[in-house]
């Protein structure tokens, strides 16, 4: 809820008999003749925070920010850190005693640590985000602390119920040894600048001088009637005392009282503050007071609807002003707006034209209302009860001689009001008969009036009327400007004219004008160049015949533009549909020359204390800038009065990361961080992660404005707008850097920001050194795998070569003994039946050595490749056609690929092979046999053609078994086999060895 | 090896081929020593029953032909050849071998022996093939040949002109390797026999020529 209150320093009189319930309702601004002083003081506007926004507690009892730029907001029911958007309670493990309890007094600390003050349970300390609690065992007397002050020595005094006690180089003194301060309530500290502390006590007051000597130097107040709450020296030099019965102020060493009257609401002060800006505010039972320009004057916080009580005052470093009372937490921040309504004294809201006469009388023009006249703080009406034709004014203009033009909605009635407010609206004949949006009296004294449908013009009492007709760029007339070489420029719905004496030059979008509506016409101040606002095309500039236009994608706030005023700092101002912004003038050069990539707005929304947005540009003028160096705009609810010498917000905000949430769960908490350099270990596998963060600028939270980036993963900054969290998904595990910068209300960035260093943890199969043990693991495994195998095959093979070459040496060396032995008995044997048995013996054991031989051969894992397949397969067919009168032709490449043929492939083909010429010399009748080995089409094949009878006969091998045979041999090896009649006669035996070949 | 056909014909005419054994089975030295020397022609001038026995005591008594078990015990029979051919170089070798093997026979032939035996081999065939080599016929089986054949394949331009094989030797060792027998060789290339067994000694001889190189290298750096 925003209020926005002006403060009635000169003139209290009206304020408390306005209705209140207004205030409930939203916005309500106050009127005084404040508005019009030229030396007015500084206007505030009021935010109320209770319970339902995140407060503890409504009863605040203590307020401090903290050099990291939270405000510690202590109520009765426990302690939050705030940010200006949101309360964060203290719960914390290590101060369990701060929670839900009563926080009595804060102090913040130059070195930035916070000093906690709870009913009967002593201070606690929080630094660097850890908790100290001192309580009575520690040296600390007092456990019931009722106020803290940090002296400029960087020491605290304490004040509490029975006395005084200071803490300083970690150790604490009592100032109990006078009379004065043994059991005495101490409610309030207040240091001078000499060093001399002044304590407000129940019985009076009290002061401590630099060297800790207690005195009783009252300044003659004698007795005081009743308990002294607090004490402050202003800048003036006056002593103040707040006391249940009233406000006493020593000024050249005589006291006078302030009883409770009109500008102090209740006797019972409770608090004394002397804000940065020189004024006065005393707190008290029933209400705010204000001393300012030497006058004090209450300032009712009922008014924002929250009970008057004020507990405590605090100024925070933005100059907001920070009051805590029973009804919940109030920041009062210098209003830079000001809207009167009808509740001020207009006669309606919907204001639609404002100007400011000679006599320094504000005039608004309202639609349906009539005129309201404001002077001296006095609202008067003219309406159709006083003298106009009626209610529905559209546009104003003071003419030469005093009197006042007002131009009216529907049939266009000009009403002139002379003094005494008798109108003598001229009845001219020939006058369109249209809605008068705008009328100038030219500095030729001719009266230029727009309306809906034309132009008028009375020149000498003589009526002119020009449309689009003859020569006007449009019929719609909105804006009327004379600039000071005298050009009268016409803005119209068509495009923008100029006089030329006799008619009318134009410029148009054809010439470069952004849109043909005209709304708005300004000449600058400084250089004659022509400023045109328009309906949909921003802002034109007309610069020696040239036109350039900035619309919002040169980074304008709106495209529409009512109205165009120039502050006395060089900014134009400029209203439009969704509230009003200034650019300074600089800019637009800039941007021209390339120097800025961007305009940039400042912007003046709700958040800014307006009630609404929608300004009117219905008539002019639609702004005025009065001799205050106000600027003044019409809306839909009331007309807006602008501080153009607002001081803007320059302080950078402090940028705090708040908390980390992973996965739902709260990881860390920001304001309560330990360290600020150290890494935050987000653990493996979590999915979402959401960092929320803060920008410590309290005077209006809701436009402060973040970027961040997370470094590696954001390739750039991300605007985050006015967002105070970022979400990431799924991060890639690795060590990131999350920064975060943020800008104030006004747009001032802290470039530094804060960051945060975060390691999100890979699970432990994503690490590296997890890898490398895996890869390690998998070689030594394959290794021992394949060693083992190897070992295993080398075994086996040792033990087929030793097989082999036994067979070879022992069985093969008898083998041939036999051999020659029954060579011998042959040859010996005379003929004869017994010779025959010889000769058989002689043969078989010849058989058998051969047979021996391809066993060994088989057998022999040396002999495991094709080369050696192939050499003594052809060898053995060699052998095997010798004598038999087939002759036996072999094919075989060169140099054949070097590769292992197995054991039991071998075996396998080279049986194939051997049935396969056992066929054809058996079968078969051929008388020649051709055995190639090729590689065809990537595979390796055995090709053994004859001559023979071929296949078809059936004669090549009767029974089928060999075939069969050589067909399951073939599989058995994942090989092929075909038989085929050649067309010659003759069969083809193909053998298809497994696996791809290449030569 | 320079066998040269005439000096081997009119050793033979004269005096008997003076044959020794190196054959570590006893009964087989033996018995295969009293065939040799009961043949006619042929004298068994000494037995030894290893290769280091033989290249220790050959040159007291040089034979013409010397038959080596290709499976000696230590020093095998290749090794064996190779020291030998190195010691004497005209020495005419015969493998003896139990089985076709054919990588330990082509290398003894091309350590620098001049053939081989099958210990199965009927015993008038061991002695008829004694008598060819003696002559200067070297026989070569399809099976060698085609080794031979990708010996030199292998070897290929490395060697200078003198130890490749000429075309006519090339013709005749690819047909020796496809099985074709020596006398469709001699009709197929329009050549007598002893043109072709010349062909073949030739080929033997650059085989030889080509280890022994290597041999005495070898043998040198020891």
């Amino acid at each position: 809820m925003y209020l926005s209150e002006s403060q009635t320093g000169c003139f209290p009189r009206r304020l408390a008999s306005l209705p209140w319930f207004f205030c409930l309702i939203g916005l309500l601004s106050c009127l005084s003749e404040s508005l019009v002083c030229s030396a007015s003081p500084v206007r505030y506007d009021i935010r109320v925070w209770q319970t339902d926004e995140g407060l503890p507690q409504n009863s605040v009892h203590a307020i401090a920010q903290t050099a990291s730029g939270f405000l510690w907001v202590g109520t009765r029911e426990g302690l939050a850190r705030f940010d200006g958007v949101r309360f964060t309670m203290v719960d914390d493990l290590a101060a369990p005693h701060l929670k839900q309890t009563w926080i009595t007094a804060l102090c913040a600390m130059r070195d930035g640590s916070l000093w906690i003050a709870s009913e009967s349970n002593g201070l606690t300390r929080l630094q660097d985000g850890v908790f100290r609690h001192y309580r009575k065992a520690e040296e600390l007397a007092e456990t019931q602390i009722q106020c803290l002050l940090e002296s400029r020595d960087g020491g605290l005094w304490i004040g509490g119920e029975t006395g005084l006690t200071r803490f300083k180089d970690g150790r604490f003194t009592v100032f109990s040894g006078s009379d004065l301060l043994r059991n005495n309530s101490v409610k309030g500290l207040f240091e001078e600048l000499d060093g001399i502390l002044r304590v407000a006590t129940v019985t009076g007051l009290v002061s401590v001088n630099a060297d800790g000597v207690v005195s009783t130097n009252n300044f003659g107040i004698g007795p005081v009637a009743g308990v002294l709450k607090s004490v402050c020296r202003d800048r003036q030099g006056r002593l103040w005392l707040g006391a249940t019965d009233g406000l006493m102020c020593l000024v050249n060493g005589k006291w006078g009282s302030y009883a409770a009257n009109k500008s102090l609401p209740e006797k019972i002060t409770t608090v004394i503050h002397e804000d940065r800006a020189g004024q006065l505010w005393i707190g008290s039972y029933a209400g705010l007071s204000r001393r300012v320009n030497g006058i004090l004057s209450p300032w009712w916080l009922n008014k924002a609807g929250v009970d008057d009580l004020v507990n405590t005052i605090y100024e925070d470093r933005e100059q907001n002003l920070w009051i805590g009372g029973r009804d919940g937490l109030c920041r009062l921040s210098p209003a830079r707006l000001v809207t009167l309504t009808k509740q001020d004294g207009l006669n309606a809201n919907n204001v639609v034209s404002v100007l400011e006469d000679r006599e320094g009388a504000m005039w608004f023009g309202t639609w349906d209302g009539g005129l309201t006249r404001l002077k001296g703080g006095q609202f008067t009406a003219i309406t159709s009860t006083n003298g106009l034709t009626h209610d529905r004014v559209l546009s104003l203009h003071e003419n030469r001689d005093g009197s006042l033009y007002v131009g009216m909605d529907f049939l266009g009635v000009l009403n002139r009001l002379r003094a005494g407010f008798s109108n003598d609206f001229p009845r001219q004949s020939g006058l369109l008969n249209a809605a008068i949006r705008v009328i100038h009296e030219s500095a030729d004294g001719a009266l230029w009036i727009g309306t809906g449908k034309g132009l008028n013009v009375i020149r000498n009492g003589q009526v002119a009327t020009f449309s689009a007709m003859n020569g006007l760029a449009g019929n719609g007339v909105t804006a009327i400007y004379e600039d000071r070489k005298k050009n009268l420029w016409i803005g119209t719905d068509g495009g923008l004219s100029r006089w030329t004496g006799g008619g009318f030059t134009n410029l148009t979008v054809k010439d470069g004008l952004s849109r043909n509506y005209v709304n708005a016409l300004h000449e600058d101040s400084v250089t004659d160049e022509l400023w045109v606002g328009t309906k949909g095309g921003g802002l034109n500039r007309i610069k020696a015949g040239r036109i350039t236009s900035y619309t919002t994608r040169q980074g304008l706030f709106n495209d529409d533009v009512y109205e165009i005023l120039e502050d006395d700092s060089g900014h134009l101002w400029m209203s439009c549909r969704r509230g009003i912004f200034r650019v300074s003038r600089s800019q637009f050069d800039a941007f021209d020359q390339g120097k800025l990539g961007r305009l940039s707005c400042t912007t003046f929304g709700r958040e800014d204390g307006l009630a609404t947005v929608q300004f009117n540009g219905v008539a002019k003028p639609a702004g005025w800038k009065s001799r205050d160096g106000r600027l003044w705009f019409p809306t839909i609810r009331g007309v807006v009065a602008v501080e153009s010498r607002i001081k803007l917000n320059e302080l950078p905000p402090l940028v705090s990361v708040e908390e980390v949430v992973v996965d739902g769960q709260v990881l860390q908490s920001g304001g309560l961080m330990k360290s600020e350099s150290s890494v935050l270990d987000i653990s493996p596998g979590s999915g979402r992660v959401e960092i929320h963060y803060t920008a410590l600028s309290l005077q209006a939270p809701e436009k402060n404005r973040f970027k961040y980036q997370m470094e590696g993963v954001d390739a750039d900054w991300v605007d985050a707008g006015h967002r105070r969290v970022a979400y990431y998904n799924n991060v890639v595990p690795g060590r990131y850097r999350f920064r975060v910068i943020a800008s104030n209300n006004d747009g001032v960035w802290n470039e530094t920001g804060a960051q945060l260093d975060i390691h999100m943890q890979p699970h432990y199969w994503q690490t590296w050194w997890f890898r490398i043990v895996i890869v390690v693991m998998v070689v030594v495994l394959v290794g021992a795998f394949y060693r083992a195998r190897v070992a295993r095959l080398r075994a086996l093979a040792d033990l087929r070569i030793r097989i082999a070459q036994d067979l070879h040496d022992d069985v093969g060396s008898r083998l041939t003994r036999v051999a020659m032995v029954t060579e011998l008995a042959e040859r010996e044997t005379p003929a004869g039946p017994g010779k025959s048995h010889i000769q058989n013996i002689a043969s078989t054991v010849r058989d058998i050595t051969r047979a021996m031989d391809e066993i060994v051969w088989t057998i022999n894992p040396r002999n495991d490749s094709l080369e050696n397949l192939a050499n003594y397969t052809f060898h053995y067919a060699q052998e095997y056609f010798q004598d038999t009168g087939v002759r036996c032709r072999l094919d075989l490449p060169h140099d054949l690929p070097d590769r292992r043929v197995t054991t039991e492939e071998r075996h396998n083909l080279f049986m194939a092979v051997k049935e396969a010429l056992n066929n054809v010399l058996k079968h078969a009748g051929a008388t020649e046999v051709r055995i190639a080995l090729a590689i065809v089409d990537g595979r390796m094949m055995i090709v053994i053609t004859d001559n023979g009878r071929g296949v078809d006969k059936g004669l090549s091998d009767p029974t089928g078994d060999g075939m069969l045979n050589m067909k399951q041999r073939l599989e058995t090896i994942g090989g092929k086999f075909d038989l085929e009649s050649n067309p010659s006669g003759g069969t083809t035996v193909k053998m298809r060895l497994p696996g791809r070949w290449s030569a | 090896m320079s066998a040269n056909p005439q000096h081997s014909k009119k050793q033979s005419m004269d005096k008997p081929i003076k044959v020794s054994l190196i054959e570590d089975d006893d009964w087989i030295r033996d018995n295969l020593a009293a065939q040799i020397a009961k043949r006619e022609g042929f004298a068994c001038a000494r037995c030894y029953s290893s290769g280091e026995q033989a290249l220790s005591e050959i040159l007291k008594d040089v034979p013409d032909v010397l038959l080596v078990d290709i499976n000696l015990p230590k020093m095998n029979g290749i090794e064996c050849v190779r020291k030998l051919k190195t010691l004497i170089p005209d020495v005419l070798i015969l493998m003896l071998t139990a089985y076709e093997d054919s990588d330990k026979i082509f290398k003894s032939l091309v350590a620098g022996a001049s053939g081989y035996l099958l210990k199965r081999t009927p015993q008038d065939e061991i002695i008829q093939a004694i008598a060819d080599v003696h002559r200067g016929s070297s026989p070569m089986t399809g099976h060698i040949a085609r080794k031979v054949v990708q010996y030199f394949h292998q070897r290929g331009a490395a060697e200078n002109e003198i130890e490749k094989l000429s075309n006519r030797e090339r013709e005749v060792l690819d047909r020796l390797a496809e099985g074709v027998p020596y006398k469709e060789i001699a009709d197929n290339l329009s050549l007598s026999i002893d043109t072709v067994r010349m062909h073949i000694k030739g080929i033997y001889s650059k085989l030889h020529v080509h280890s022994r190189g290597e041999a005495v290298a070898k043998y040198l750096l020891k």
